[in-house]
């Protein structure tokens, strides 16, 4: 429960609805205490496309008077949750990000969008995504945590958003690390739940094959809660999953003990900063201590999952946009159009070569879980912290410098490709800025992921951190 | 083409702007430098895939995460 005396936009999820349900906070309030936060913010974090004011209001009056006549829609009544901008929200454009899309309103929510509000949420308003998710700097959504460096993406606009209270929590997307990246490089909990889970009806495609929807948030709790109303079977989209929806909730009353948790020896920890190595490795130790058996593993051909999603994504995204180019080319950004270009040339035989490097990637993966027993692996979230706007590479140790989007997926591309579930939740402080444990489980298993992310949480106070919105150069926890 | 990276040529301006006429996919004359570096990633990725042993392995039908 948070302090009672604070602003409603600092809270949680989990604080903000008790406090609406005991009738101590109405939704009118909580609105309005979001909005003046968007207002304070930002000119600074530029995480909205669209701030939705007026419509949240309404709908927080109309909130309010269905509590009073006949009780809550549902465990999110009254909460104002931002939309990352590839999701349809009905009466406003799903730009992307992108101008090529500044006329195209949509019509109808998106499916997480109508289950969010079935469960009552409200919406504040679209976040700022990397031109149609496809990259990691999110312009012009700069990281709460350092104003010179980028929130990570493409959910970037979704991360800054949470970081700074300017809502409640999020709901983002991950292809090959966008949910995960702006999670760890703005300092909250994100989750990338398992392929199918969570409809993507109604969003804007990247690559059909990988991506995934789901929730950030300040706690693991919020995301549990986010997921809890947003998975489930969806018939009228060809990727959901006709799988009953466990009480994700409930496996958070456990710790860690008895869990089996690899950590991989290969391609993970380095090349990378290696005061994120520490703090990833005294995390891991943190989940021991409660009684996890933690062992170090071999993940066979993990290498080999950026050049695979990259060839994945590259081809599929071609197909989606080759109509939009034709049309609207010129009104997409460069990088963008590029890649898209470039995608449209590979040969189908490449695709194809990747899926089958895709397949056996998966299997490595389920072997290392099957031969060892585990429930989890824990590796960094991304082996560096947050890059300045505009630096196009990184260096990580002695290896040669990378482009940043590769150095900073390198993680995190490998799960989208084997659908499994994975979570970033904040480890500590390197120069000041936020890094993530990625925790990461076997398909479907969110319960357990949730269930170790939140018992690392209960002991540790990285999740309770703001960000003071440094200028830069001047960047530190608070 | 195939082989180790060593023994592939590279994309640049002019084989992009070919490529692109056979599958008359439109491409800014300022951009194909940026499309061949593009190209020329994805290249080194697929000749790593070509180092691996494939056999017996098939491309994902469904794209179902489940493991059975």
């Amino acid at each position: 429960m948070a302090d009672a005396a604070a602003a409603p936009w600092s809270m949680t999820l989990t604080a903000v609805c008790a406090e609406l349900a005991s009738g101590r906070l109405s939704a009118v309030e909580l609105a309005g205490s979001v909005l003046d936060r968007i207002e304070e913010t930002e000119p600074r974090v530029h995480a909205y496309e669209c701030v939705m004011g007026e419509s949240l209001l309404a709908e927080a009056e109309r909130a309010d008077a269905e509590l009073a006549e006949s009780g809550p829609r549902g465990p999110l009544h009254g909460v104002p949750i931002a939309i990352k901008d590839v999701f349809d929200v009905a009466g406003v454009p799903t730009t992307c990000s992108s101008p090529s899309r500044r006329d195209l309103v949509a019509t109808e929510d998106a499916e997480v969008v109508k289950r969010l509000r079935a469960a009552g949420a409200l919406v504040c308003g679209k976040t700022v995504t990397h031109e149609f998710a496809f990259g990691v700097e999110s312009p012009p959504t700069r990281s709460p945590w350092n104003l010179g460096c980028i929130p990570g993406g493409s959910s970037g606009g979704s991360g800054a958003a949470v970081a700074v209270g300017s809502c409640i929590a999020a709901i983002g997307t991950d292809t090959g690390c966008s949910i995960r990246l702006p999670s760890a490089i703005c300092g909250i909990a994100g989750l990338k739940p398992t392929y199918g889970r969570v409809s993507n009806r109604g969003m804007v495609p990247l690559s059909w094959s990988c991506d995934h929807v789901g929730p950030m948030g300040k706690t693991v709790e919020d995301c549990a809660t986010i997921l809890q109303h947003t998975a489930g079977p969806d018939p009228a989209d060809p990727s959901s999953v006709m799988r009953e929806v466990p009480d994700f909730l409930a496996a958070l009353d456990r710790d860690a003990a008895g869990l089996r948790i690899g950590v991989p020896r290969n391609g993970f920890f380095q090349p990378g900063d290696e005061e994120v190595e520490r703090l990833v490795r005294e995390a891991i130790a943190t989940l021991e201590a409660q009684g996890a058996e933690v062992l170090e593993v071999d993940v066979p051909h993990i290498d080999l999952g950026l050049p695979v999603a990259f060839v994945i994504a590259l081809a599929e995204a071609a197909s989606y946009h080759r109509p939009w180019l034709a049309e609207r080319g010129g009104a997409y950004g460069a990088q963008v159009r590029t890649l898209l270009e470039a995608g449209s040339l590979a040969l189908g035989a490449n695709y194809v070569d990747a899926q089958r490097v895709r397949a056996l990637i998966k299997r490595s993966v389920q072997r290392t879980f099957e031969d060892n027993r585990l429930d989890l692996l824990a590796t960094p979230t991304a082996a560096a912290i947050a890059p300045p706007a505009g630096q196009p590479v990184i260096e990580l140790g002695d290896a040669p410098p990378q482009p940043v989007m590769l150095a900073l997926a390198r993680n995190l591309a490998p799960f989208d490709l084997t659908g499994q579930p994975a979570m970033s939740v904040p480890c500590g402080f390197s120069h000041g800025q936020p890094v993530g444990l990625q925790l990461v489980g076997r398909p479907f298993d969110e319960a357990t992921v949730l269930r170790a992310a939140h018992a690392y949480e209960a002991v540790t106070p990285w999740h309770r951190e703001q960000p003071q919105l440094a200028a830069p150069g001047a960047s530190a926890a608070a | 083409m195939e082989g180790s990276e060593r023994d592939r040529a590279r994309f640049d301006a002019e084989a992009v702007r070919a490529l692109a006429a056979v599958w008359g996919t439109r491409i800014d004359e300022a951009e194909l430098e940026a499309v061949a570096a593009v190209l020329n990633d994805m290249a080194d990725g697929v000749a790593r895939f070509r180092e691996l042993d494939l056999d017996g392995i098939a491309p994902q039908v469904a794209f179902r995460a489940e493991w059975n």
